[in-house]
């Protein structure tokens, strides 16, 4: 594949595992931080694992939208993963 | 203070998984694609595990700094730098290929050879999908402290991380196609296995290591066979097939577990993790991938 510019493959590599790394803390972050504060409250365990699906639910559903839409490496993929990290 | 409207969780959680999701299935199929065929297997494996290591950062900012708004507001600037990286990244030009089918005709004529595999990389994501969220709450209802309880995730979250080593040196050996029925079987065994291992403390969270690791190595191991012998176009399309099986688990992991723990706070998040794993090696064993199509 070709690039516009002449960045380096590596790089560009890099900076998607390193963003998808500190991406991943911050869900790591909030999922445990949800459940151990909803338990705290005494929400029953049936509402906080349901609260639990919600983030991979959205997840799931963006993943459809964009396997039925687009092919993850057009523009309009690329699109989506812009729109995902303003979101 | 953090908020303890349900509602509010809900709408942010929504907002994550749709944000995260977006950005994690583009970054997975670019780096399934941009390297060179000979690199990519090794550009995967040090992928996965570098990224597991934010299931062992997230649940430890948690343990360390309890539960309150200082993890959230650490978790809020770490996703920034992801918000800067994401920027920089580059997207290659588009190579010309033949047009393809879109939409549910693609979704079927993916997903239908690899089923089997489909439902193993659910069951792996159920497991990833609850530990995060429900190992926390069954240790804290244990009577473990919140931060204690915050380890259980780290635990299997170090499970995930260490076992891809050991992969590495297994997959020298073996195939990742011959590893998917033992490993799902230790998947199985181990989530069990989790009843008698609460007794003790050490015992409880190695076990959860242990189940943890494997969950974590099967999703990799799937990954590698679905995309063995296929191009560059096809793997990307499987991967995001299987990501979506994944993340389907990550739904039902933490539904069925949280009901079950309703009824027992012990058996209930084994007795879902087994199931689910048993149901899918039996729909696997039924439907091999090497005997539909791939």
């Amino acid at each position: 594949m070709r690039y516009k510019t002449g960045m380096n493959y590596r790089t560009n590599l890099a900076l998607i595992i390193m963003g998808s790394l500190f991406g991943g803390i911050y869900f790591c972050v909030v999922l445990p931080l949800g459940g151990l504060l909803m338990a705290e409250r005494g929400v029953p365990l049936w509402q906080i694992g349901l609260l639990g699906g919600i983030p991979w639910g959205a997840t799931l559903a963006a993943t459809l939208c964009m396997l039925c839409c687009y092919s993850a490496t057009s523009r309009g993929g690329f699109m989506c993963f812009r729109a995902g990290l303003r979101l | 203070m953090l908020t303890d409207n349900l509602t509010l969780w809900a709408i942010g959680y929504t907002f994550l998984g749709l944000s995260g999701g977006m950005a994690w299935i583009i970054g997975d199929a670019l780096l399934a694609t941009l390297p060179p065929p000979e690199q990519r297997a090794k550009v995967m494996s040090a992928y996965m595990f570098l990224v597991n290591f934010n299931i062992i950062i997230g649940p430890l900012l948690v343990a360390l700094l309890g539960v309150g708004h200082l993890a959230f507001v650490i978790g809020a600037l770490i996703v920034l730098l992801n918000l800067i990286m994401g920027y920089m990244v580059q997207f290659p030009q588009e190579e010309k290929s033949e047009p393809a089918h879109k939409g549910l005709k693609l979704l079927m004529q993916i997903a239908l050879p690899i089923g089997g595999l489909l439902l193993v990389s659910l069951s792996s994501g159920s497991f990833e999908g609850s530990a995060t969220k429900m190992l926390p709450v069954q240790a804290f209802g244990l009577g473990y402290s919140e931060r204690m309880a915050a380890l259980a995730a780290v635990a299997s979250g170090a499970g995930n991380l260490v076992s891809q080593i050991v992969l590495m040196a297994l997959l020298k050996r073996f195939t990742a196609h011959q590893l998917v029925v033992p490993g799902s079987v230790l998947l199985a065994v181990f989530a069990l296995l989790i009843i008698p291992a609460s007794v003790y403390t050490g015992s409880y969270y190695a076990v959860l290591f242990m189940a943890g690791g494997i969950a974590g190595a099967l999703y990799t191991l799937v990954v590698l066979d679905v995309t063995r012998e296929a191009s560059s176009e096809q793997g990307m399309q499987r991967i995001s097939c299987i990501a979506a099986f994944y993340t389907m688990g990550g739904v039902l992991g933490p539904l069925l577990a949280g009901g079950l723990m309703e009824w027992s706070l012990l058996w209930g998040y084994s007795a879902a993790m087994a199931v689910i794993t048993l149901v899918a090696l039996a729909f696997y064993l039924r439907f091999p991938a090497n005997k539909a199509g791939i």
